[in-house]
């Protein structure tokens, strides 16, 4: 018998430079430090049955993303995550822990809305009217080794773009729909957003404010 | 964030693989505010190349425990990110603070390689620094060089301030502690100088050869403490596993081989003491792989012992251990073995270097053809079906016989595996030939041996691979032109700095990666400093010639070089004194060490 223990972690400030390799290779080393009992894969090559929720594409920050490890042994949460925390790296710091139920759906195929923020100099009125043009636009492509995918924005955004903050500080909060198949990627969509406003996603700060599951 | 870093992360940020410039990795030193002396140690490379080099990260630890130092690190930026940084003006920064380069008390540059030159060139050129020492005041950091190609300073030596010869774990607290007085009295440059001079294994190429400068050896090494590499990178470097040093220093004697004479004499760690510095290491670091490393790590005499013990401790953790080099014999492949159970068997590396038993004897390389062929058919037998053998080609007294004997040897293999096999293991089993040219190297027995011309190495290379069966066998070899460069940068004097400065500036910076290099800039650079490549590289030196390097001892005498060079003539071999009798180097007493402690230590391994 083992025990999913699911951790969540922030990838905020230079963390958003992190790869999601270069992210899962982090977490398993954390876990190792921790010495938490952790179950190893059968096989010629066993490795730590480690799990990540979807991936944060390079340049984005997050402020709650997930991973499960499978442990052969219970130990108290409460321990758990304080041995996660004191063996986290400084730009992954581990926010809370619980075990789940080995019946429940994996981290990748639960989620499917994420919420995204940028802050930019740009009004308002000017970004809403860009966000409809671009959500009502043609295909956004992204280049991937040499193949190039298409992604029609109005498949995936959900409901209008949130908009606050003051005059030449506009916060943008929108949420994108993540399918099995293939997710428009926020980067590239906040990309689109911003290239009237010659500035980067990263740049802007584009951050991941939450990730969820709603019946579509 | 300071404006620069924020600017510098930026950047970061638009280039490849932005992780390698974000610090913050687990294991970094943390610094003081108020240390008195702000320094870095730099290796000249990328981030994945240089935060795999253990000397770097020792330097890093040691510094650091120092209260009144702050040492940080600073790497070659990829192409791309060098395009912006110029394009922007923005300037080199240390990884840890982004404090830029040029506000440094101090800059340890490694030296890993000949061709990394031009690109310690670009180092100081992104930071801000004059080129040469000469026009850097005390407002500049002093830029001291160290490293393995230290033991031929002088192609470099208008680009430094000082360099330290030796292993520097040990004397770097005295280094940083004068460095911090003269930094508390705001002394000048000269007088910086001056003190640093006093050191001992400092070089001040400013006075030139003015005294011999003597290697210095960590003394304590056997009984300090195994410093880990303690730094885990989030991105995935080249050696991504956690290192520890198990013995330091090779007495084979292959007189080919730099290392094997500059970091004698030989030193082991007791297995007990590794084995609780691997546990702790590991603990600490979350690494799931640990390398022991070492020149010739299957000589060191209690790697029995050692594994065992190791694979009792790690059994159920998915904790693999490795071996960076094994040696051509049974016992090496027993080694291979016991670190695989269980795993996948993926390929054993072996260095025969020659393809002749002759020319083996010319270079001291102790195998015979019996011993390969032995280790193959053990190594199908237990398992593998991948062997890779390192050879080289132009060395001294070579014949076109002695090329053709490493196809004959590889064809010799395959033979014995049809003959031994099922048909299945034998089409089966891929032998990856990877073929070096001879680069004569400063401070070895062939020291003053002519290199091969750039024809005459790209002549046998095509003579090899006619030569060499064409199924189941992978031929790789050197750059013939990379060969040429290296050896000229390996035995030039100060004149050949002015051609590795023209050379930079025609776009040499990251010549060491060999996709961007370019023969001709080097040619032609040379050529505008009224000098020849091809002498440089391929001119044989007389024993009587006063070479440029000569005023470094390394504790290995002249003497005992030019009667090994002798007996290469002679094809005369010189026994390992780690398993027979002193060879009267004289790299122990240089060291302060008994002899006796060294000769036949391990006399009653196989």
């Amino acid at each position: 018998m083992t025990f999913r223990l699911r951790f969540s972690f922030s990838e905020q400030d230079r963390a958003a430079l992190l790869s999601h390799l270069e992210v899962q290779r982090a977490l398993q080393r954390l876990v190792r430090r921790a010495a938490l009992p952790f179950a190893l894969s059968q096989g010629f090559s066993p490795h730590m049955k480690l799990a990540t929720g979807p991936a944060l594409p390079v340049g984005v920050a997050s402020l709650k993303e997930y991973a499960e490890v499978e442990l052969d042994r219970f130990v108290k949460p409460a321990e758990a995550l304080a041995r996660l925390q004191h063996a986290a790296p400084p730009l992954l710091p581990v926010l809370d822990c619980a075990y789940v139920a080995p019946t429940e759906p994996s981290l990748d195929s639960w989620f499917n809305r994420q919420a995204c923020e940028f802050t930019t100099c740009a009004k308002q009125e000017e970004l809403r009217q860009h966000f409809e043009s671009v959500c009502a636009g043609p295909e956004l492509e992204v280049v991937r080794k040499g193949k190039v995918k298409r992604y029609l924005p109005s498949e995936f955004v959900v409901g209008p773009v949130v908009l606050t903050g003051e005059a030449e500080r506009t916060t943008a909060r929108f949420v994108l729909r993540m399918k099995s198949t293939g997710s428009l990627r926020a980067d590239l969509f906040a990309a689109a957003l911003l290239r009237p406003f010659k500035i980067t996603p990263y740049e802007a700060g584009l951050c991941r404010v939450d990730l969820y599951h709603e019946e579509d | 964030m300071s404006g620069d870093a924020d600017r510098f992360l930026r950047l970061v940020a638009r280039a490849q693989h932005p992780s390698r410039s974000i610090d913050h990795e687990w294991g970094v030193a943390e610094f003081c505010d108020d240390a008195l002396l702000h320094g870095a140690f730099c290796y000249p490379a990328s981030y994945e190349l240089g935060q795999s080099n253990n000397a770097l990260q020792i330097l890093y630890a040691r510094a650091n425990r120092i209260p009144q130092v702050a040492a940080e690190r600073v790497f070659l930026p990829s192409v791309d990110l060098r395009t912006l940084m110029r394009e922007e003006g923005a300037e080199l920064l240390t990884l840890e603070t982004n404090t830029a380069v040029r506000e440094l008390d101090f800059l340890g540059i490694t030296l890993p390689y000949e061709l990394s030159y031009p690109a310690v060139l670009e180092v100081l050129d992104l930071a801000g620094l004059p080129l040469h020492g000469a026009d850097r005041d005390s407002s500049y950091p002093l830029v001291i060089g160290g490293g393995p190609c230290v033991y031929n300073p002088e192609p470099l030596a208008p680009f430094f301030d000082a360099f330290f010869i030796g292993e520097a774990e040990e004397a770097l607290a005295e280094i940083l502690s004068v460095l911090c007085e003269l930094k508390d009295r705001q002394a000048s440059r000269a007088e910086q100088l001056q003190r640093l001079g006093d050191l001992p294994g400092i070089y001040l190429p400013a006075n030139g050869a003015q005294r011999a400068v003597k290697r210095v050896v960590a003394r304590g090494f056997a009984t300090d403490p195994a410093p880990c590499s303690s730094i885990v990178p989030y991105s995935e470097v080249i050696h991504d596993r956690l290192a520890v040093e198990i013995a330091r220093g090779c007495s084979r004697g292959c007189r080919f081989c730099q290392a094997g004479t500059s970091y004698r004499p030989v030193r082991e760690r007791p297995a007990s003491d590794l084995l609780r510095e691997i546990i702790t290491g590991l603990e600490q670091t979350g690494y799931d792989e640990v390398s022991l490393t070492s020149l010739s790590a299957t000589d060191y005499s209690q790697l029995q012992d050692l594994l065992r013990r190791l694979a009792a401790r790690l059994a159920g953790t998915g904790v693999s251990v490795s071996l960076p080099s094994l040696r051509v014999d049974a016992f090496s492949v027993e080694a291979a073995r016991q670190l695989s159970e269980g795993a996948k068997k993926s390929g054993l590396t072996f260095a025969p270097e020659a393809g002749s038993q002759r020319l083996r004897d010319v270079i001291n390389k102790n195998v015979t053809d019996e011993q390969l062929l032995e280790v193959i058919r053990v190594a199908a037998a237990g398992g593998w079906r991948r062997v890779k053998l390192y050879f080289m080609i132009g060395l001294p007294t070579e014949t076109d016989e002695d090329v053709c004997a490493i196809a004959e040897l590889v064809g010799r293999a395959q033979d014995l595996l049809k003959s031994e096999f099922d048909h299945r293991v034998a089409y089966a089993f891929q032998i990856t030939v990877s073929v070096a040219g001879f680069v004569p190297k400063p401070h070895t027995p062939f020291q003053w041996e002519a290199q091969d011309s750039l024809q005459e190495l790209q002549r046998k290379q095509q003579l090899l691979k006619r030569a060499l069966p064409r199924r189941g066998v992978t031929l790789h070899y050197h750059g013939a032109d990379t060969t040429v460069v290296e050896g000229a940068l390996a035995r030039g004097d100060r004149r050949v700095a002015e051609a590795l400065e023209r050379a930079w500036d025609s776009g040499a910076a990251t010549d060491a990666w060999e996709g961007d290099f370019e023969l001709e800039r080097w040619e032609q650079a040379f050529s505008e400093s009224g000098l020849s490549l091809e002498q440089y590289a391929c001119r044989k030196r007389s024993f009587d010639e006063e070479l440029p390097w000569g005023f470094l001892a390394t504790g290995v005498s002249s003497a005992w070089l030019r009667r090994e060079a002798e007996a290469a003539y002679a094809g005369q071999t010189t026994p390992d004194c780690t398993f027979s009798s002193c060879s009267a180097c004289g790299a122990c007493q240089e060291a302060g060490i008994d002899p006796g402690s060294v000769a036949g230590m391990r006399g009653g391994r196989s």
